[in-house]
């Protein structure tokens, strides 16, 4: 699943590990998440959209033909 | 916390002693069956001693990887199923070597194995999210 968390991330000036404390995860979640090599939990994905003060369908976009 | 090495450390560091303390309880028991003369309930309570710190080894064991996260509790249960997967197969071929008459396994070659084995799908598990 492609998604803007690095854009959002880098708009904020924060770094992984800033946004893995912020949402009490470790930085490799995150680097997981941003190279799309992992796709969050749904609680996650809600906690990220609630801390970015965004809707899920705005950071996370899903693979088309998936 | 959980974030850190330091954090791991701290999540994992019931799990390690009971762990050693295991360990430690195999060894003496190993060396009172060779050098004390016991009576067969004593030889049956020592067999079955290192029961205890093994299942709190494995309590702890589960409670730190509930404390991690989720990438982290997922690459723990991938490696948890592929070691598994592994480990019978190589049971499997430790019977066909016995049958075969070519190596008898001992008793601890499938725990030392699936150590083994744990470690290097840990290693390229962790490797796969970097």
């Amino acid at each position: 699943m492609k998604n803007h968390l690095r854009d959002l991330r880098a708009d904020r000036g924060w770094s992984q590990a800033d946004l893995a404390e912020r949402l009490d995860v470790s930085r490799q979640t995150i680097n997981a998440i941003e190279t799309e090599k992992y796709d969050p939990s749904l609680p996650l994905a809600f906690k990220i959209a609630d801390l970015f003060e965004l809707k899920i369908e705005e950071i996370f976009v899903p693979n088309k033909g998936k | 916390m959980k974030q850190t090495l330091k954090g791991y450390i701290v999540v994992f560091r019931p799990a390690f002693v009971w762990g050693l303390i295991g360990l430690a309880v195999v060894f003496a028991s190993s060396w009172f069956y060779q050098f004390v003369v016991l009576s067969p309930l004593l030889r049956i309570l020592l067999a079955l001693l290192p029961l205890i710190p093994g299942g709190l080894f494995l309590f702890y064991l589960v409670k730190g990887i509930r404390g991690l996260d989720e990438l982290q509790q997922r690459i723990y249960t991938e490696t948890a199923t592929l070691t598994f997967i592994v480990t019978i197969l190589l049971t499997f071929l430790f019977g066909s070597l016995q049958r075969a008459g070519l190596y008898t396994a001992r008793w601890d070659d499938i725990g030392n194995t699936m150590m083994f084995v744990w470690v290097c799908i840990y290693i390229l598990n962790d490797w796969r999210y970097r």
